[in-house]
């Protein structure tokens, strides 16, 4: 019980992360219908920026806890969200119109020279980080067994929350929300009512990288190492998610995510940590023959 | 005479001509649009109507050919802009044969999309919007205004928060009308607005482009194969046949043309060679 309990706290704080960075691939597929396999690098970047950010504060002196992380979260995310938008302007904007596999390879590509990029800028050892929050709550104690929710975990899991209910405020209510979800049912006729498509899809990747930011610096803090190729696994696992929960579904995305944290940590507590990225890639392939169109997916009906 | 000269049509077309490898759509076609007029086009299936709303809206670029808006004392040549330009700021709003709702939001979100610009202009890019800023508040009130005022004229009031796939096929076409409306249009361009409405819906689609014409000053240009629809309500009718204009002028006018009997009813052989 007391482990159980433990591994669900565990499954959680790493399905958050995962559920932040599936959001992104969702959203893209939603208003353009490719999959943006760069993503993942992107959430790298995000981890790599708040990094920098955090030795850049506290050469200035700045100890003070929640202000550092404060400034970590807004670079990394203004910073993030620059990439996010450079990558569609550059990759996949002219490739607008092209067929459908030309920006999924240009997809790929941007994936390998970010890797690349990083690993030139910023050296292809491993970055550590001392934890800078640490303690918590214990919970249940029982035969030496203590169930801990560290204070770094209720950061992660409370500041995923916030950011669901304030994303999905902006989807549902705003008007950028308004005119994603209009391009998603139907560019061009959005466009003829004076949507700017372009824009609303720039706009799109940059709210999904600065998810990915946050996602990436809740990595660097919980796990505290990091390196140029990060994003490739922590990418594909929460693609996964997303297409677990259903692409191209909001929700389905937070679901697959925290789903995708719970198997892995349950499968790692129960039965190997070795084979850990082989349960969640199995429910991948699992999904993918028997629901394809994802928990929360809509399937595809056709009007006859 | 002279009041023509110094008031410019609403749509000028000249020349248009539209040709898709060895097929010509639309040959060396030329007519004019009005303000306050209900400017039909009509012809025998595959005449090229679609095609000339096609090239208006920005979605084909003509081959050859000028087309002139004007609007509040701005020309805009329509064949040198983009599909979303041409929304914007020409104020061409258009409607298909085939619905393009976007069915999955709600009838009134459909009619706020519509007003994205204002709005969007107004919420900072949402982050007056995300924060409840009072002038996007304000911004947001009017639209709903704007929506509230054509959800009431084409009755679809009780019906603003369901999903717009859900209304039937009749009530999908009114708010399709109403939702360009909402783009605040100087022209409306309207594929078969009537194709698929039994009569009662029809006569109400009438009272309903004859009020928008009159109380909002727009000039509508239609596709119809309803007769009944085109002779009631246009003020002039313009005949395609095989890309080609026949007939240009009243309903009346137009009715009783030789060349567009032939059109639509053939020619008759024997009096030809009874000739």
């Amino acid at each position: 019980m007391e482990y159980f309990a433990q591994q669900l706290i565990n499954g959680l704080t790493l399905g958050s992360i995962y559920g932040l960075i599936a959001i992104g691939y969702t959203m893209v597929y939603g208003i353009i219908g490719m999959i943006n396999f760069a993503h993942g690098e992107v959430f790298m970047i995000g981890a790599f920026v708040a990094l920098i950010a955090f030795l850049a504060v506290t050469a200035t002196g700045i100890a003070f806890v929640p202000l550092l992380l404060l400034i970590m979260l807004a670079t990394s995310m203004l910073f993030t969200a620059a990439y996010g938008w450079t990558v569609e302007r550059l990759a996949y904007r002219p490739l607008r119109g092209s067929f459908r596999l030309a920006p999924l390879i240009s997809a790929i590509g941007m994936s390998i020279f970010l890797q690349n990029y990083v690993q030139l800028l910023q050296g292809a050892r491993v970055k550590t980080l001392q934890p800078i929050i640490s303690g918590g709550v214990v919970l249940m104690e029982k035969d030496g067994f203590t169930v801990v929710l560290s204070y770094m975990q209720m950061l992660i899991v409370g500041l995923t929350l916030a950011l669901m209910v304030a994303f999905w405020f902006m989807i549902e209510r705003s008007s950028f929300g308004r005119s994603q979800r209009a391009c998603e049912q139907d560019r061009k006729m959005a466009g003829l009512l004076g949507v700017d498509v372009d824009r609303t899809i720039s706009l799109t990747f940059v709210t999904g990288a600065g998810l990915a930011a946050i996602a990436g610096m809740m990595f660097l803090l919980y796990y505290g190492v990091i390196d140029f190729f990060i994003g490739f696994l922590a990418g594909l696992k929460a693609f996964t998610a997303a297409v677990l929960g259903g692409i191209g579904s909001l929700p389905g995305a937070m679901l697959g995510g925290l789903l995708i944290g719970l198997i892995e940590a349950f499968w790692a507590g129960y039965f190997t940590t070795e084979y850990k990225d082989v349960a969640a890639f199995s429910i991948l392939v699992l999904v993918l023959i028997f629901r394809p169109t994802g928990l929360l997916g809509r399937p595809e009906v056709e009007k006859v | 005479m002279t009041q023509r000269q110094t008031q410019k049509p609403l749509l000028n077309v000249e020349h248009l001509t539209m040709r898709f490898g060895g097929l010509t759509a639309i040959d060396d076609l030329s007519f004019q649009a009005e303000s306050r007029q209900i400017t039909a086009i009509i012809g025998p299936n595959g005449a090229g109507k679609t095609t000339v709303f096609n090239c208006i809206t920005g979605f084909y670029k003509p081959t050859v050919g000028m087309l002139t808006l004007h609007r509040q004392d701005n020309d805009y040549l329509l064949e040198r802009m983009e599909g979303f330009d041409i929304a914007r700021h020409a104020g061409v709003a258009r409607t298909f044969q085939n619905i393009r709702l976007f069915q999955r939001m709600s009838v009134l979100e459909n009619l706020l999309v519509a007003q994205h610009r204002t709005l969007m202009r107004a919420s900072k890019f949402s982050f007056a919007g995300l924060f409840g800023l009072p002038s996007f508040k304000a911004a947001e009130r009017e639209a709903v205004e704007l929506a509230r005022y054509w959800l009431e004229r084409v009755k679809l009031i009780n019906r603003a928060d369901d999903d717009a796939g859900d209304l039937p096929y009749g009530d999908q076409r009114r708010l399709e009308i109403a939702r360009a409306m909402c783009t605040r249009p100087a022209m409306l361009c309207l594929d078969e607005p009537a194709a698929g409405l039994n009569p009662r819906e029809s006569a109400e689609l009438n009272k309903l482009l004859l009020g928008i014409r009159d109380e909002h000053g727009i000039g509508v240009l239609l596709i119809e194969h309803d007769m009944s629809v085109v002779m009631e309500i246009s003020n002039h009718v313009i005949v395609l046949d095989y890309g080609r204009k026949i007939s240009d002028g009243t309903p009346d006018a137009v009715r009783n043309d030789p060349a567009v009997i032939r059109a639509y009813l053939g020619e008759d052989e024997d009096a030809e060679v009874a000739l």
